[in-house]
């Protein structure tokens, strides 16, 4: 696996093989993880409180070793939008696009018919955002860097 | 004329004795256990005693025109009772009530039968006629009268107070005394007393009832032989265990594999350390087997490690095997609880030792899917469960493109393991297979193979073809196949096994599944909050509108096309 990209690399001379973000560390990450998201719910209107979701503290593999030795990986966290009433989700997506236009970030995807998801990268270092719908009427936003 | 006109009368109030019985039988489509075998002695003898009024008649009408009489008009005998075909969707079980009554049916015919074999009997021997069809008659009554008993006592044993038993409890136990002494069986009773050479052979087997059959044996095991049981090697990969004794026993035995492994190396240090420049070759090869082997159990360790911790869900370690391209499958979550288990079958080049990341593909998988799931448990699982082609040079096309033969070999596997799903799981769960470029092939055979009872929903990414033409041959309607795209991924090397499933033609569900808009190294579908994983979970938890679909104005920011990691 790791030795594919390498031969890709070696043929496509094209661009940059390594993680786009080579000096970030993973604290560095965590801290614009978290600023990603915290900038985002402060401009929500009624302001919700941000519930923490426990697994997604877990940094992600998202390179082995041959061995299977995880050996990068993706930083993320993602936080429940609490106290939105359910009648509201879509006026918050509305408010989180708003936002993430204003900072430059690019909006990828988004829901169909009146859904509140939206599915975003940051500007300008490439971090996943997400603003995701739960069955029962919840929202949660979350960011992942690149792989580290 | 009078005896014929008896006989008639015995034949209008006797004939369809069993006929209710054969009717609860034959409302359920049977698979597996002595339910077969005793549904086809029921209707043996419900035949016969028509057959045999029918005779009687015919020998009694006879006898009167003999005589100088008229012929006598036979009233009509036979009934048909037909047998319902088997239906998809959900198989809520057998209604005791239906039971109950089949039991007291065959008391009624016990009771009544025999005394109106006796008058037949005796209404042609007094003709001068012979009097087998009244033998016939009450021997249907007497075999009806043993049958009830036992059925009672069993049945007694089994029911519960739900409306509703268990199919494979009815199928194994109820009507366990008709099951042939068949190889299964034979294993069974064999492995209950701890023989190894009986598992073995009993974990060749790819029987389609063969979980079913273990599920019912395994839950009548005492508790005692069941603890004992766990602790025989390789028996956490039998399907039709429940999960949690599955995992049990595989750590069990892993740990078990762990210690001698160490001890082997260790000796083999030794060895090598005293011979030196003498040390046979044979003791190298072997040293760096057992090197690599646990290096694989370090592998399956450390992706098991995060099982429990910071919010996630226990970690299943539901079958594994070190030798050969190995075999390995963790489940995220127990199945055996969850009210949806999303199945993800690996592609090319997939092989033990490189299986972290697709364990880890699974935990995300879980992550998303349950993160939006509200109220309902999921359970996500890596299947390692067959030999992928590994192919030496994926980049060179013409000398490397897999065939179908594996793919053929492992929807065997992926089948025996759906069963060995279902016979544990809970009732009304909902199923889904994820096949990824070659798995999704691998998905699509096995779904032949169990038409409509592999799962309730197919997800194929990245696929070269699943083996049939059209989403409807997977039997499950067409709006529950659904495709993801991506252009970037590299199975257009591979050439097609059939219809691109992303073709209009092939009549699936076409999603988002491309990472075009977002390029970063490694990236796949899989990623994290990534559209793509996101549709995964929402396709996983049957949330189809709320499925994401991509801004097309968005321009790929590099131009490196994605290298998976594995196909």
């Amino acid at each position: 696996m790791f030795r594919w990209t390498l031969a890709a690399c070696l043929t496509i001379a094209l661009v940059s093989c390594t993680s786009e973000n080579p000096m970030t560390t993973q604290a560095e990450a965590v801290n614009r993880v978290e600023e990603l998201i915290r900038k985002t719910a402060d401009t929500l209107r009624p302001p919700p409180k941000l519930e923490l979701i426990p697994y997604t503290v877990t940094p992600n593999p998202c390179a082995f070793s041959a061995d299977g030795v995880p050996e990068r990986y993706t930083v993320n966290r993602a936080y429940w939008l609490r106290g939105v009433p359910t009648d509201q989700l879509k006026r918050v997506a509305d408010q989180v696009k708003a936002h993430w236009l204003a900072e430059g970030h690019v909006i990828t995807a988004s829901g169909r018919a009146g859904h509140p998801d939206l599915a975003g990268v940051s500007h300008p270092d490439n971090y996943t955002l997400a603003l995701v719908w739960a069955e029962g009427g919840s929202l949660y936003l979350a960011a992942t860097s690149p792989c580290l | 004329m009078e005896a014929f006109r008896a006989v008639a009368a015995l034949a209008t109030e006797h004939a369809a004795d069993l006929d209710a019985a054969t009717r609860v039988m034959a409302a359920s489509a049977w698979v597996g256990g002595g339910a077969p075998h005793f549904t086809a002695s029921l209707a043996t003898h419900r035949t016969s005693i028509q057959s045999a009024f029918t005779m009687a008649l015919a020998a009694l009408a006879g006898e009167v025109v003999r005589r100088g009489g008229p012929t006598p008009a036979a009233p009509s005998i036979a009934t048909q009772v037909s047998i319902v075909s088997a239906t998809h969707g959900p198989f809520r079980g057998i209604d005791t009530q239906a039971m109950r009554g089949l039991v007291t049916m065959l008391d009624q015919a016990a009771e009544r039968l025999p005394a109106a074999g006796a008058r037949v009997r005796a209404l042609l021997s007094a003709t001068g006629q012979p009097a087998s069809p009244g033998w016939t008659i009450a021997a249907a009554g007497q075999w009806s009268g043993t049958q009830a008993p036992d059925l009672r006592r069993r049945l007694a044993r089994i029911q519960r107070d739900t409306p509703w038993l268990p199919p494979d409890s009815v199928a194994f136990d109820l009507f366990g005394g008709y099951a042939t002494a068949t190889d299964p069986d034979t294993l069974l009773a064999k492995v209950a007393s701890g023989d190894p050479a009986a598992l073995t052979q009993l974990l060749a087997r790819r029987d389609p009832g063969l979980a079913a059959r273990v599920h019912a044996w395994w839950h009548r095991l005492p508790a005692a032989v069941q603890e004992r049981l766990t602790r025989l090697p390789g028996i956490g990969s039998l399907n039709g265990l429940p999960a949690a004794t599955r995992d049990q026993a595989n750590r069990a035995f892993l740990a078990a594999e762990k210690r001698r492994l160490e001890a082997e190396l260790e000796q083999l240090t030794g060895i090598l350390e005293d011979l030196s420049a003498l040390a046979a070759p044979r003791s190298l090869i072997t040293r760096d087997q057992a090197g690599r082997l646990l290096r694989n159990i370090a592998m399956i360790e450390r992706a098991l490690a995060a099982g429990g911790r910071d919010g996630h869900p226990p970690a299943l370690l539901l079958a594994f095997d070190l030798h050969g391209t190995g075999r390995l499958v963790v489940s995220w979550g127990d199945p055996d609880a969850a009210d949806t288990i999303v199945t993800y079958v690996p592609g090319l080049n997939t092989e033990l030792g490189g299986f972290a990341g697709d364990i880890d593909r699974a935990r995300v998988l879980w992550q998303q899917a349950q993160a939006t799931a509200g109220k309902r448990a999921i359970a996500s699982i890596a299947w390692l469960g067959y030999d992928p082609p590994q192919l030496e040079n994926l980049l060179d096309p013409p000398a490397s493109v897999a065939s179908d033969a594996p793919a053929e070999r492992g929807a065997v596997e992926l089948a025996a393991f759906s069963d060995g799903l279902r016979a544990t799981g809970g009732e009304g769960a909902r199923y889904v297979v994820l096949g990824h470029s070659y798995g999704s092939l691998v998905s699509g055979k096995a779904a032949l193979l169990r038409p409509g009872r592999l799962a309730d929903e197919f997800v194929f990414v990245g696929s070269p073809g699943v083996g049939v033409e059209h989403a409807r041959d997977l039997k499950v309607g067409a709006e529950r196949v659904w495709v993801g795209e991506d252009p970037n991924d590299p199975v257009a090397m591979l050439g097609r096994f059939t219809r691109d499933p992303g073709d209009a033609g092939f009549g699936g569900r076409v999603f988002s599944a491309g990472s075009r808009h977002v390029v970063q190294a490694h990236s796949g579908y899989w990623d994290l909050h990534s559209p793509s994983l996101r549709n995964l979970a929402r396709i996983t938890n049957g949330q189809y509108d709320a499925i994401i679909e991509p801004h097309l104005d968005i321009k790929p920011q590099l131009l490196m096309p994605q290298i998976r990691s594995s196909s």
